[in-house]
């Protein structure tokens, strides 16, 4: 894929960071809740994943958190060591590592969403 | 000395013999504003990455349950893990707002305009507008430490 | 009114600047061809009135070191030749007055970034492959046209400007050489050829844009600029090869919307 594809796709990501994060810190320090702790309680805490819309926004953060940050830090590798065989084992790796991310994270949100204490 | 690289050759096919420094360039002058943003920038991202790892792990415990879910926040509810917060907290502000400073900058909106150079040579992309937002990503960093030492520390 | 020795040594004490009546010029000495590692040595210049580095280097070679390596050709600061790291940064040796440097031994080294073939030169067989490879010439779509041209290619001033200050560009490697991406990425492309790169899309006679595109829309293209700016800072010349990247950035993600 070509750099500015990548890039472009790495924008959009970065925008809709900017809004879920900002949401998401918002509903442990004041949206929802009286407070940091009691936002840590369990029940506040499976109440936000039993909330549709705040499920969602976390699936959306988890997604666009793992694009973004994972990108990012292939670019890194890819200055650390060079060569042919290590290029394709980051770009591959990249892939997989995000992958598992948004496979585990979903699992934790899908899963939460759907069980009752 | 070897033959040119034809100019038609993929950059791939351009063989450095130049060793590469991953690190050694940090230390290397001048060292100026914009260059102390990037390596914070880069080193925010790394600290951000390790934690979104982290979290993903912890908030898993929810699936084990109330009592499992309570104590693993209760191991975590210690002064060391709440200043690691903060810093995380601190490092999102900075690296959020720098980002955006740097998006502005690629599209070309706080880059400046090509102009004629007329001795000092003063660069357009080095401009107040753009280093206005990169202190205004130092401050949001700052802020964002007291903020969330507030609500974590003091409680809202 | 200058003393004696004053006018022997060619100084004068105005404007509250005490000149030195010689400086010590610290150089770096390694020949990799011949093995071993670099060593710094030494050299007492006799100081005159607006000595340069450059000078001093000249000075040095001439009347104790002849074997003293450096490139150097214009001393006018306009082939870019005698690009070194005076003190740690890339600076231009004939450029760069003594006396603007802090009080102390001047240490002058070979470009951060560039294998050294000797002492104070450089090899700058990567810098210049980058540049060919961006194609740094007029492309139109009629190439028969283009090599029999029937008329002027008219263009306006307001066009010129467009791209004017990335075509004074001297390619002394200052800018590569103070490159965080190009030290860390042997690929990379560099500040240099991505400025020559954009000088060529910004003119409004080329018709290569999309032939062009192609050799920077990549990871060791543009992209891996990560806009520390240290280019900007020290070219001597004001081309701003940040600002032409981050126009290059600017039209290849319109061109993608």
């Amino acid at each position: 894929m070509r750099g500015s594809k990548l890039m472009l796709v790495n924008y959009m990501c970065m925008v809709l960071i900017g809004i879920t994060l900002f949401l998401h810190l918002a509903t442990h320090a004041f949206l929802g809740v009286s407070g940091y702790e009691a936002s840590l309680e369990p029940d506040a805490v499976k109440g936000h994943y039993t909330d549709t819309a705040t499920a969602f926004m976390l699936a959306v953060l988890l997604v666009v958190l793992a694009f973004h940050s994972i990108f990012s830090f292939k670019t890194t590798l890819l200055e650390w060591r060079h060569g042919k065989t290590w290029t394709k084992a980051v770009n591959w790796g990249a892939i997989v590592v995000a992958a598992v991310m948004v496979a585990f994270g979903m699992w934790t949100i899908v899963a939460a969403y759907i069980t009752r204490w | 000395m070897d033959a040119q690289a034809p100019a038609s050759a993929s950059v791939s096919e351009v063989e450095s013999r130049k060793k590469s420094r991953f690190l050694g360039w940090a230390f290397d002058k001048p060292l100026h504003l914009e260059r102390f943003g990037m390596m914070l920038h880069r080193a925010t991202g790394l600290g951000l990455l390790l934690y979104l790892i982290f979290h993903l792990v912890v908030t898993n415990a929810i699936l084990g349950g109330r009592v499992f879910f309570a104590d693993i926040m209760g191991m975590l509810s210690n002064p060391l893990a709440h200043i690691g917060e903060i810093v995380v907290v601190g490092a999102v502000g900075f690296h959020g707002i720098n980002g955006i400073r740097l998006v502005l900058i690629g599209l070309g909106v706080i880059s400046g305009r090509p102009h004629r150079p007329d001795f000092p040579y003063k660069a357009p992309s080095l401009n107040n507008a753009e280093k206005g937002a990169l202190w205004t990503a130092f401050g949001i960093g700052v802020v964002s430490v007291l903020v969330a030492s507030f609500f974590i520390l003091i409680g809202g | 009114m200058a003393t004696a020795s004053e006018k022997e040594m060619n100084v004068s004490s105005e404007h509250g600047f005490t000149p030195p009546k010689e400086v010590i010029i610290r150089c770096s000495r390694w020949t990799p061809s011949v093995g071993g590692k670099p060593a710094v040595k030494e050299y007492k210049v006799l100081y005159s009135q607006g000595m340069t580095v450059l000078d001093a280097l000249l000075y040095a070679k001439e009347n104790i070191d002849a074997s003293l390596s450096f490139r150097y050709s214009c001393r006018m600061g306009i082939c870019g030749s005698c690009g070194m790291l005076i003190n740690g940064r890339p600076m231009l040796a004939c450029e760069t007055q003594i006396k603007e440097l802090p009080p102390g031994p001047i240490e002058t080294e070979p470009l951060a970034n560039y294998d050294t073939i000797r002492d104070l030169a450089t090899d700058f067989t990567d810098f210049f492959a980058h540049y060919r490879f961006v194609k740094p010439y007029l492309i139109r779509a009629d190439k028969d046209e283009q090599e029999k041209p029937a008329k002027q290619y008219p263009q306006t001033e307001k066009d010129r400007l467009k791209y004017l200050q990335f075509s004074y560009c001297i390619m002394c490697g200052l800018c590569d050489a103070a490159c965080p991406p190009v030290a860390m990425d042997p690929k990379y492309i560099g500040p240099q050829a991505l400025a020559a790169s954009f000088r060529w899309m910004a003119d409004s006679r080329d018709e290569g844009r999309a032939e062009r595109a192609e050799t920077v829309d990549h990871e060791h293209g543009c992209w891996q600029c990560h806009v520390a700016m240290t280019c900007s800072v020290v070219c001597p010349k004001g081309i701003d090869p940040a600002l032409g990247i981050q126009m290059l950035k600017r039209l290849l993600i319109l061109k993608r919307l």
